[in-house]
């Protein structure tokens, strides 16, 4: 059985957002309403070596949609059962059944389940079954001009691309075991060390 | 400020579980200590307004609804959901009390009836707490998912329950006749002498709350502290709120050791001075629970 899981190949990523506003597009999305976004990091500065000055600066972007978690905490916290995963691994709500309390959007750690006030409802990335349905991939794996998306059976994908272990920002992975294979940014690490943000808040922040 | 009608649900019922936890501990007391069943004191007044709490509470609670026909449903994932759990003794607490506090007004069934369902309804109320916190206890949250979110939540209910129920015995005090006409006469010196010790048991319990505040501020934090808790142009901790709420509440503990020394309180604490007390530890508990929201829905991507 596919268990579906996104890829991303953050070295690839320009941080055009064709795949967030193919997404927004297919979608008709609410203003304000993301399902897939991508974050610009941006990080470090100069350090003094001896009597020379050396940069640490850094920047890389990250687009992330719903990981269709193997462990959904939105799953396990959603008081109506709204919220389910089918056997491959998608994750939809349901949104005839969602009360629109937002605990899923507190609880999920990827800002994934987003509310749509017009609806009084919940709302997320269906990673495009109707697509899948066709035999089409999802809109932001289509729409993405480098080729750093792409989506699949996350066992294959991770024969493919390796498991890279979580950086800055995401949450350490065991918390919901997600299920996106990254291709890790180089300067990943300097994240670690060196002062780093989100330099598009305003932009992908939950609604 | 966003979580305006979360901020009142907490509060309301957690003020009400704790009303209602120390009405009983009174009752108990003045039976233990006096030999006999004493519980028509102005005891129904605290019911009624514990009713009237939780009522608020419930009502506060439905203005966080984005769709408020399907709130019914939230008690269908009991197995997995601490939000469907919560909701669920919510429902039982409303119940088993207003049921005790029909029967407890008309005085129509035995006292041992009446005191299994008020242990019933303590139960259930301390089990809403405790889900109350559990619903804020994500692992994928770690600021809230902390020993001090159930401590601070359970010592928030008997805190402010405990000056509630103090503040409208002080009330009720003046206008009762001391003749002993009313039966209880004899019985009330005893009972403002446990509500003294309830004024002390708050002063431990604000001992409590500061004791979470210096653990909290003393936890390292930031991204060197958890290597992938987000830290995101961080939103400055709103600290003259922080300090205006520890000011409140030492203020709050200052009255209620003022009244506790020998001749200030003399005859039982003084209305307008548990008034203040109460108002005080009230407004920085409501403080404390705006930036226990902050913090915690900054957290995340």
């Amino acid at each position: 059985m596919t268990r579906y899981a996104f890829y991303l190949d953050t070295n690839s990523c320009s941080g055009c957002k064709a795949c967030q506003v193919a997404c927004k597009d297919k979608h008709s999305l609410e203003a304000g309403i993301l399902w897939r976004r991508v974050y610009e990091i941006a990080g470090g500065g100069w350090r003094r070596v001896g009597d020379a000055w050396e940069s640490t600066v850094f920047a890389y972007n990250l687009s992330l949609a719903c990981n269709h978690c193997a462990k959904p905490i939105c799953v396990e916290v959603c008081p109506t059962q709204a919220i389910s995963q089918r056997e491959d691994g998608i994750v939809l709500i349901n949104e005839k059944i969602c009360t629109g309390c937002r605990y899923c959007s507190w609880a999920c750690p990827y800002g994934a389940p987003q509310y749509n006030t017009a609806a009084g409802k919940m709302t997320k990335c269906t990673f495009c079954v109707d697509n899948l349905d066709a035999g089409l991939p999802p809109a932001c794996v289509a729409a993405c001009p480098m080729r750093a998306l792409d989506f699949g059976d996350r066992a294959d994908l991770e024969i493919k691309y390796g498991k890279a272990a979580a950086f800055y920002p995401l949450p350490a992975a065991g918390l919901t075991d997600p299920s996106l294979v990254l291709t890790p940014p180089n300067d990943a690490f300097k994240a670690q060390s060196e002062p780093a943000c989100i330099v598009n808040w305003e932009e992908v922040r939950k609604p | 400020m966003k979580e305006r009608s979360l901020v009142a649900f907490t509060l309301l019922t957690q003020t009400a579980v704790g009303a209602f936890v120390t009405l009983e501990a009174l009752y108990f007391g003045l039976a233990f200590l006096a030999g006999t069943a004493y519980d028509d004191m102005p005891g129904n007044k605290v019911l009624l307004a514990i009713g009237l709490l939780v009522g608020l509470g419930l009502l506060a609670s439905f203005f966080h609804l984005g769709t408020l026909a399907n709130a019914w449903r939230a008690l269908s994932n009991i197995s997995s959901s601490w939000l469907s759990r919560e909701i669920f003794f919510m429902l039982l607490f409303v119940f088993l009390g207003a049921l005790y506090a029909g029967l407890q007004w008309l005085k129509i069934a035995p006292v041992g009836v009446r005191n299994v369902l008020a242990g019933l309804a303590v139960l259930s109320g301390l089990s809403l707490v405790f889900s109350i916190s559990r619903v804020y206890s994500l692992r994928t949250i770690p600021v809230w998912n902390t020993l001090a979110t159930p401590v601070s939540f359970f010592t928030t209910a008997f805190l402010l329950g405990a000056l509630l129920v103090r503040l409208m015995m002080a009330l009720a005090w003046p206008a009762l006749p001391k003749d002993g006409s009313l039966g209880i006469g004899d019985v009330f010196p005893l009972a403002f002498w446990i509500l003294e010790w309830i004024g002390l048991v708050c002063i431990a319990l604000i001992g409590v709350e500061l004791l979470i505040i210096l653990l909290g501020r003393a936890k390292p934090g930031g991204r060197s502290g958890q290597p992938f808790q987000v830290v995101r142009n961080p939103v400055r901790p709103t600290e003259s709120l922080f300090w205006l709420r520890l000011v409140l509440l030492v203020a709050g503990a200052g009255i209620l050791l003022f009244q506790s020394l020998p001749g200030a309180g003399g005859g039982g604490p003084k209305g307008p001075l548990a008034g203040l007390a109460f108002i005080l530890v009230l407004a920085s508990e409501i403080i404390a629970r705006f930036l226990f929201y902050e913090a915690g829905i900054n957290q995340g991507l």
